[in-house]
């Protein structure tokens, strides 16, 4: 069912790192966590809880999915749950970041107004 | 340390950790393990971040699952359906197979004089009583697609009988004089009494889609208030043909399509689909009745002149009809034009000036 991207923004910091995180292909949660850790330059750092709360509300709202990896593929130690970016979860992230670029645009634009 | 996190888990709801209990111990155990290279002073903040984490996250996985809890009270897992199922498809058709089935049987059987006038409402109390228990239990489950066509059902009734023994009487006075001269516009708002009520309940549903987060989902989906309305459909055809005799083809055939239409929208992922065979199947439903009311005239025995003129006047009554649900289609498309229009407006004006 087709929904609109723009009914889930703006989006809060953790949950857009979160959804970039998942951009390039599927993760387990630990991976998540310090890719989210690493973009942000270490601004959002989340713990263990934090990070599953969020992925179930995004799991909720139909932008994640959850994928189970056989008991071969999956490395010890590692979660043998991963997470993928959804279709609507990808069509989400590119309408935050065009309304991100927009309001980047707008605030260079008014800056350098005031500069001259 | 990972021991016990391991007891702080059990804080979390019995299902959640069931589900997410392995993904959250292997994580934290990871965490540690990376911070234990780095040193103590990263083990403390690793410790002390889960630590300050992990209230806020059991508060708010308990609260979810008593919110779950209380939607789903006493139906779950019933009446679950996946999207475009043969049992959601069922379900929502229950109103057109029980209206459009059982009316008609009814009149036949009455004709007959199998059955008496009591029978009749014998059976239509029940089949009320069914649809306002299914649309309560579909309320209860946040208004699944399946339960709005009931919603429809009921609101036209409510529209009709309530609005207009509220509002009937001031419009007549208000249009007495100018229904005399024969007005067609007169005759369009006339006719429309009926479904003021309903077409405010659309706008209402509509509006309130934008404005509250619980009504989100109608604004995701803005062809569901035209399922909303479609759902209206077979009491405004039942009404249509009252006191008509021999109609039960013609309803049986408008039925039938209006059950075709919302086969293909429960079916269908596009939204112009979507709302495209709502409308047409609407239209041809109605364009049925109309057809229908004009060829059996001539063979009804009530006590007025019939004539071409009452025939002329039967049918514009229904397109008449017609054209009030399709004012009520409209709504939610004009909503989600100008939705639109606003949200690229905006892009487009930010992207423009850079």
């Amino acid at each position: 069912m087709p929904i609109d991207p723009l009914t889930y923004l703006p989006l809060t910091e953790p949950t857009f790192y979160i959804l970039l995180s998942l951009a390039p292909g599927k993760k387990h949660g630990y991976a998540i966590l310090k890719d989210v850790k690493d973009l942000s330059k270490e601004r959002v750092n989340m713990s263990t809880s934090t990070l599953y709360t969020a992925v179930g509300r995004l799991l909720d709202q139909n932008l994640i999915e959850r994928l189970s990896e056989d008991n071969n593929g999956a490395s010890p130690g590692l979660p043998r749950k991963s997470y993928a970016l959804t279709e609507l979860g990808r069509r989400v992230l590119e309408a935050e970041t065009v309304r991100l670029q927009g309001m980047v645009k707008e605030a260079r634009l008014r800056l350098r107004e005031e500069e001259m | 340390m990972k021991r016990l996190y391991a007891l702080l888990l059990n804080l979390f709801p019995r299902s959640y950790r069931e589900e997410y209990g392995d993904e959250l111990q292997a994580v934290f155990n990871l965490s540690l393990n990376d911070a234990m290279k780095l040193g103590r002073a990263e083990v403390v903040r690793v410790i002390l971040r889960e630590l300050i984490g992990l209230p806020k996250a059991v508060v708010l996985e308990h609260l979810r699952e008593r919110r779950q809890a209380k939607m789903n009270k006493g139906f779950d897992p019933y009446l679950d359906f996946a999207n475009g199922s043969w049992k959601e498809f069922l379900t929502a058709l229950l109103p057109f197979f029980l209206t459009g089935g059982i009316m008609p049987l009814l009149n036949y059987l009455g004709r007959a004089r199998i059955v008496s006038g009591m029978f009749g409402a014998v059976i239509v109390l029940p089949m009320l009583g069914l649809f306002i228990i299914l649309l309560m239990v579909g309320a209860k489950k946040g208004m699944p697609r399946w339960s709005l066509p009931y919603l429809g059902f009921l609101l036209s009734i409510l529209s009709l009988y309530l609005f207009s023994a509220v509002f009937g009487t001031p419009i007549y006075l208000l249009f007495r004089n100018l229904r005399d001269q024969s007005l067609l516009f007169i005759d369009i708002l006339w006719d429309g009494i009926y479904w003021y009520g309903l077409l405010f309940a659309i706008f209402l549903l509509v509006t309130l889609s934008r404005v509250s987060p619980t009504f989100q989902r109608f604004k995701n989906d803005w062809t569901l208030p035209c399922f909303v309305l479609y759902g209206a459909v077979p009491f405004a055809l039942w009404i249509t043909f009252d006191e008509y005799v021999g109609d039960e083809p013609y309803t049986l055939l408008a039925f039938l399509v209006l059950a075709g239409g919302a086969w293909v929208y429960l079916r269908s992922s596009n939204e112009g689909t979507r709302f495209g065979t709502l409308f047409i199947a609407m239209t041809l439903a109605m364009f049925i009745a109309a057809v229908g009311k004009v060829l059996l005239i001539p063979s009804q025995t009530w006590p007025i002149t019939i004539d071409g003129g009452l025939a002329r006047s039967e049918f514009k009554h229904t397109i008449t009809m017609w054209g009030w649900f399709a004012l009520g289609m409209m709504i939610p498309l004009a909503s989600r034009f100008f939705s639109r229009t606003g949200n690229s407006s905006q892009v487009s004006l930010s992207e423009g000036r850079f």
